[in-house]
């Protein structure tokens, strides 16, 4: 497939999980970062095809990195989803009107239902 | 013989004040009338002399006849207190007669005088009346009146005074003023106090005094004493009595409103009609920090961040009587807090809107504690989502054959670990749902809705369990409905509890049958279930916080007993209703009414959760 995608998740296990899942995923590369602000770095040098984001974050949090990626001119277009236990309507609109993709309660979801999705995305 | 009469005689006889008549003893010939009888009478002298005596018209009233003439001679006196003559001119005049009898030298007469008495009549009259009114005055007045002489008698008292002081009416008919008083100070706290103002007054008796007496029994007179004078002789004293016990019950109650007002930890604000401010407690220092003095006369508006609505809050009062609800208040120094308004009318006895009273209370404190709590639960359901995320996903992974093939127990246990953590993020859902609902945070977005579409999304996400229980879904839906107007978040949750309950608490090989109709003004959802049924005594609590009936708890044992109770939340909050019919071990049937007409949309920054229930088949 030879692409590109940047965690942005401070917890550790949720970033275990998600490496072993997309690992499957056939010639996928995969970044990381542990906060909003190293995850912007990230970003902007390795230009990833697909930003997996949370939301509540030490340094920077995910909505504050999203409008500073949005700010650049090859970010303003870059496909994120937020993955967020957080359910406040005001951050996901806020989020979706900073263009995120999908705002997913991770606890609610099927890490397989996730993985088609970021799957979807990355077909396009 | 008139001549034998010595000079002086005749003198008074010519200007005495009263009429005299002569009469001749033995025959009642009138020898005799002085100058005052005929100017009183009318008559001439020549009219009466050596006339009968009852032959004058004016005399008839007295003597009549010759044969009462007789009765005269007999008893040789006669006194009429009050007679009547009658005048030449008809007039009628009031008089005392008296007739005497004497001998005069050898000759017998009979001297009568007349006096006229209309003048002192009229008097008599005049001071009867004064009487009847002072008796009349006496009862009629709601004090109790004694009047006492300069001796110290008892001379007048009224009905009043012996009801008041239970005084037996034979203490004061002695008239004795010393055996009243102590009668009277054996009902008082302080008799020594009265003694002692009773004896001064009697040492000056010019004074006037007022004093209040208490009685042992509780009540309170006040007394009012002045001296009784005649012209510039004082003759007595009068001494009145009121009793004003309700008056005082009154001011003691009053006095404790009062102070409780004065004191309340609410601010408390009396206007007049316009909205003027005319009392306020002592409250509002410490809340808007005006001072009593800077704040009275302003508008209750100044008080108002927005002072149009507080305007609009207070014409609202003066034609509903009352205002409940939140407003922003404004301090001297221009900043803000929240308070809670309480307005209401006061009003006269005749039921006029004289002004309003305002409770204000400041809210702040509450707001923040409601604000963290909501960010509380938030923030920690945020926290406790993070772990089960793991825990979710790597058992998930597990079972998905992603570390290669499980043994049976294995396979098992983990299914285990997987479900609880999945029971656990549902709970997590249903708390701050609850916690949303109960605060009443939480936005409602009504759009037009395809109502089959949710109830479908719903039972697919209950396939496993239904094709496990082999239970057969009827649907029976009223194609009328296309569209239902409401909010789509609100409407899953209603539909994912009362169908997933429908499913898990019908027994296996059964049917669960969804009807959707309009009936009225509203949508009709009806799900039939063939399960175990509700019992009866528990039928009151099964919407109820954390309420599981005995019979479900043993059926199904990993329930959470949130989702009637979140149910039962939301369907008030888009204004419908929900009921039961339900028969132990034959079924329970839900009906669900929701008004056509939608809600009006609600703002906020927290939406309800619909927890997926996509993992079921796990």
């Amino acid at each position: 497939m030879d692409k590109k995608i940047l965690i942005i998740e401070d917890e550790e296990s949720v970033t275990y999980s998600m490496d072993i899942k997309f690992g499957l995923i056939p010639d996928l590369k995969i970044f990381h970062a542990k906060n909003g602000e190293d995850g912007l770095k990230i970003a902007l040098k390795e230009k990833p095809d697909l930003i997996i984001l949370d939301i509540i974050m030490p340094k920077m949090d995910g909505i504050e990195m999203l409008k500073q990626l949005r700010q650049d001119s090859w970010g303003k277009n870059t496909d994120v989803m937020v993955l967020s236990n957080l359910s406040n309507q005001d951050k996901e609109s806020e989020a979706k009107n900073l263009g995120v993709k999908d705002y997913i309660i991770k606890a609610n979801y099927n890490l397989n239902d996730i993985m088609d999705r970021v799957i979807n995305n990355l077909k396009k | 013989m008139v001549k034998n009469f010595d000079i002086y005689y005749r003198r008074l006889f010519e200007t005495a004040k009263d009429g005299i008549v002569l009469i001749d003893f033995k025959n009642g010939a009138i020898l005799d009338v002085n100058q005052f009888l005929i100017d009183l009478l009318g008559y001439s002298k020549k009219d009466l002399i050596e006339k009968y005596f009852w032959e004058i018209d004016a005399l008839k009233n007295i003597v009549n006849s010759k044969k009462n003439f007789s009765s005269l001679q007999k008893r040789e006196y006669i006194h009429l207190d009050n007679s009547q003559l009658k005048t030449k001119t008809g007039k009628k005049i009031n008089v005392e007669f008296i007739a005497n009898a004497y001998p005069v030298g050898n000759k017998k007469i009979i001297q009568c005088n007349i006096r006229d008495i209309s003048t002192r009549k009229q008097t008599e009259e005049k001071l009867k009346y004064s009487i009847s009114l002072l008796n009349a005055s006496l009862e009629s007045t709601a004090d109790g009146i004694l009047i006492v002489d300069i001796n110290g008698k008892i001379s007048k008292w009224n009905k009043k005074f012996v009801d008041m002081w239970k005084i037996p009416e034979e203490i004061l008919s002695t008239s004795d003023d010393q055996k009243t008083i102590k009668y009277v100070l054996s009902q008082i706290t302080n008799p020594n106090n009265f003694l002692a103002k009773i004896k001064k007054l009697y040492e000056h008796p010019r004074t006037t005094s007022f004093d209040q007496i208490e009685f042992l029994d509780g009540r309170v007179f006040e007394r009012y004493s002045q001296s009784q004078k005649i012209g510039k002789d004082i003759v007595g004293r009068v001494w009145s009595f009121r009793d004003i016990t309700n008056k005082k019950r009154a001011e003691l109650e009053i006095s404790k409103f009062s102070k409780a007002v004065d004191n309340a930890c609410d601010t408390i604000i009396f206007t007049d009609i316009k909205g003027n401010i005319i009392y306020v407690n002592k409250s509002l220092k410490k809340t808007f920090d005006y001072s009593q003095k800077e704040i009275l006369s302003l508008h209750i508006s100044k008080l108002c961040a927005d002072p149009e609505k507080s305007k609009k809050i207070f014409l609202d009062v003066i034609k509903n009587d009352l205002w409940e609800g939140e407003t922003i208040s404004l301090k001297k120094n221009g900043k803000i807090f929240y308070s809670r308004l309480s307005s209401s009318t006061i009003k006269d006895q005749e039921n006029n809107i004289i002004g309003t009273m305002d409770i204000i209370t400041d809210i702040t404190h509450e707001k923040e504690i409601d604000k963290m709590k909501t960010e509380f639960v938030s923030l920690s359901s945020h926290q406790l989502r993070t772990p089960i995320t793991s825990i979710n996903w790597i058992t998930e992974m597990f079972l998905n054959g992603d570390f290669g093939e499980l043994n049976k127990e294995q396979n098992e246990s983990i299914k285990m670990i997987n479900k609880s953590s999945r029971r656990m993020a549902e709970l997590i859902d249903a708390l701050l749902n609850i916690s949303r609902l109960e605060l009443g945070n939480f936005s409602i977005n009504p759009e037009p809705l395809i109502l089959r579409n949710i109830i479908d999304d719903t039972l697919k996400e209950l396939s496993y369990a239904i094709l496990k229980k082999e239970i057969i879904i009827k649907k029976n839906y009223q194609t009328k409905i296309l569209k239902i107007n409401t909010d789509q978040t609100l409407l899953r949750i209603i539909l994912q509890n009362i169908i997933s309950n429908a499913v898990f608490y019908t027994l296996p090989k059964t049917s669960v049958t969804i009807k959707t109709f309009i009936k009225k003004d509203y949508f009709i959802i009806k799900v039939i279930d063939q399960g175990i049924g509700i019992p009866k005594e528990d039928s009151s609590k099964i919407f109820t916080k954390l309420f599981r009936s005995s019979n479900a708890q043993s059926y199904k044992t990993d329930g959470n007993g949130l989702g009637l109770y979140i149910t039962k939340l939301i369907i008030d909050s888009l204004n419908g209703t929900i009921h039961f019919d339900s028969t132990i071990n034959k079924g329970t049937s839900f009906y669900i009414k929701i008004p056509i007409k939608s809600v009006p949309p609600k703002k906020s920054d927290k939406s309800l959760v619909v927890t997926k229930n996509n993992n079921l088949k796990i």
